[in-house]
């Protein structure tokens, strides 16, 4: 047998051939792995942070909010029915009120009839209970306020005349307002806030917000507030990776709620919107850390609203008329959306995340009030759970 | 040629990816495992490295360029480190220093077909170990005298004369087991 048969004898049998290992090597392997943050590239790294502080910075200076439109005195409004019969109800008199602050005068009362006409009067702690009054006598109504407002009696304002037009009235079982923009109480903010009133009230529960917005009557002045509360999101997400980037789309359900309240109490309640979103996006890894990787997303997302639901609260006036109302809003609501995300492996194939996700609502022509709508750009914490495959 | 699987197990390992590093850690531990024992002879030396392999696998995956077989790459690197074992703790250079030269007739090649691999390893795992680093790299790895003599840093002689008494004392082992 020659060298060249003999070498390739011995290599048949011992190339191919395995030796079983102890159990525990893979773990010495794995633990001696470095688990240092491996950086792609030193200047992703930069971009990083770069993404990073544009958003910190852009949240700071986006956290404004509506007090300028908040603090704006409160306006004159007054209910009437159709046959011209204001009702003085506390909310009322309470717009009256503010509108009149000028000419308060703290009173003692307790005879809501016996102060009608009163210059001064003595200081109650009990709630009135108005009365329906007719018209001609409310530029001489003056009403006790109800205790939280500092027990103030007003006099008639310049402003409150038997010529106050007709603002709202029942009819049917309907509420009808003398404005086109008043059609519905999804009336879409005059001047709504700005982005750069963005952090309304309530930065750090990112997604809340108050919303106030100035309403024009024909002469008077009104306000309509909308308190959004955090909004629920439920994602569900489908991710194609291809090495670090990857595409994903998904289906995504928001539920939103939001107090509102016309000056006056003409309205007040809560309101439900349903939205069911399609979200389509590029994400890149730009770095790992052990069990941890980052990661960016950009893309879009398209919501349509399913369901709107008006609960208004029975201490308001429009309650005679409106107890409930649904309504669906047909107009398609686009977005734009960047994620920054954190994952970590907490078991094989399953990671937990983290992504503060910044997203910009662009306008549409709905008069329906939404958190998107009210406040186009939103900051928001996503949490969730990922399974890989 | 690499498949569509075995690519994105090297992509993931590049990440660090723990799960894709175990994948690959057992689809080629046990070769290497075989690999290291034959240079080294005995368990322990030849899991330390395989470890020591896995570190630089995973180490510098970023730099297989994937041409040539990954199974080829994983192999070189384990020979390498098992060599620079050896070298960074002077067993070679004493041992092919000391070793005496024995004079044994031709090897049987049908004694060799009959073997295992377990048996054949056994047996060049027994050799001294100037004689089983030589006789593996040019044997089994398929190393030429003069690649050897550089790697090693010895005279392309010493190889020759190296490999000659490896032989030779396999055929004396093969006649003991007869």
């Amino acid at each position: 047998m020659d060298d060249k048969e003999l070498i390739k004898l011995i290599r048949d049998k011992l190339l191919r051939h395995r030796v079983a290992v102890s159990d525990d090597l893979w773990s010495r392997v794995s633990d001696a792995l470095p688990s240092p943050v491996v950086w792609y590239k030193r200047k992703r790294l930069y971009a990083a942070v770069a993404a990073v502080a544009v958003l910190i910075i852009a949240s700071v200076w986006l956290w404004d909010d509506c007090r300028d439109v908040a603090e704006q005195p409160h306006s004159t409004l007054l209910v009437c029915n159709e046959d011209s019969i204001c009702c003085c109800q506390d909310s009322v008199i309470q717009s009256v009120t503010a509108v009149a602050s000028n000419d308060v005068k703290c009173v003692p009362s307790s005879d809501v009839e016996s102060l009608a006409f009163a210059e001064t009067s003595h200081t109650s702690h009990e709630p009135q209970v108005c009365k329906e009054k007719p018209l001609e006598t409310v530029d001489r109504v003056v009403c006790v306020v109800k205790e939280e407002c500092s027990h103030e009696i007003v006099e008639p304002s310049p402003a409150l005349n038997i010529d106050t037009p007709l603002i709202a009235y029942c009819h049917d079982d309907a509420i009808y307002y003398d404005d086109e923009a008043l059609r519905s109480l999804g009336i879409k903010a005059k001047e709504k806030c700005k982005a750069t009133q963005f952090f309304a009230f309530d930065a750090s529960t990112a997604g809340g917000r108050t919303v106030v917005t100035p309403l024009s009557f024909r002469s008077l002045d009104a306000e309509l507030t909308f308190a959004h509360k955090m909004p629920l999101v439920v994602r569900a997400l489908f991710e194609k990776r291809f090495g670090r980037w990857g595409v994903g789309v998904g289906l995504s359900y928001t539920y939103m709620v939001a107090d509102y309240e016309m000056t006056n109490n003409m309205r007040l309640g809560k309101q439900e919107l349903h939205y069911v979103g399609i979200p389509l996006y590029a994400s890149f890894e730009f770095a790992r850390l052990g069990d941890f990787s980052f990661y960016g997303a950009l893309g879009g997302q398209m919501d349509i609203n399913t369901a709107g639901i008006l609960f208004e609260d029975p201490s308001s006036y429009a309650y005679k008329c409106i107890e409930e109302k649904h309504f669906r809003d047909k107009v398609l609501q686009f977005s734009a959306q960047a994620r920054i995300g954190a994952a970590y492996e907490v078991v094989e194939h399953i990671d937990i995340f983290i992504e503060p996700v910044l997203g910009y609502y662009f306008d549409t022509p709905s008069h329906v009030h939404s958190l998107w709508s009210d406040s186009p750009l939103t900051v928001n914490v996503a949490l969730g759970v990922r399974a890989w495959f | 040629m690499h498949t569509k699987d075995e690519l994105k197990l090297i992509e993931a390992c590049k990440h660090n990816d723990r799960t894709a590093q175990k994948v690959l850690y057992n689809r080629f531990a046990p070769y290497m495992m075989a690999t290291a024992l034959r240079y080294t002879g005995d368990n322990d030396t030849a899991e330390d490295i395989v470890q020591e392999a896995f570190i630089k696998i995973f180490g510098s995956l970023h730099q297989y360029a994937a041409q040539g077989t990954l199974a080829g790459w994983v192999h070189r690197i384990t020979v390498n480190v098992a060599l620079e074992y050896l070298r960074s703790n002077n067993i070679l250079m004493n041992s092919i220093d000391t070793e005496e030269v024995m004079q044994l007739p031709a090897l049987d090649d049908s004694v060799i077909e009959k073997m295992s691999a377990d048996e054949l390893l056994a047996v060049i795992a027994s050799l001294p170990v100037g004689f089983r680093t030589v006789f593996n790299m040019y044997a089994v790895e398929g190393y030429s005298h003069k690649e050897i003599s550089q790697i090693l840093g010895i005279q392309e002689s010493t190889s020759r004369s190296q490999y000659l008494r490896a032989k030779a004392y396999i055929q004396r082992k093969l006649e003991e087991l007869k």
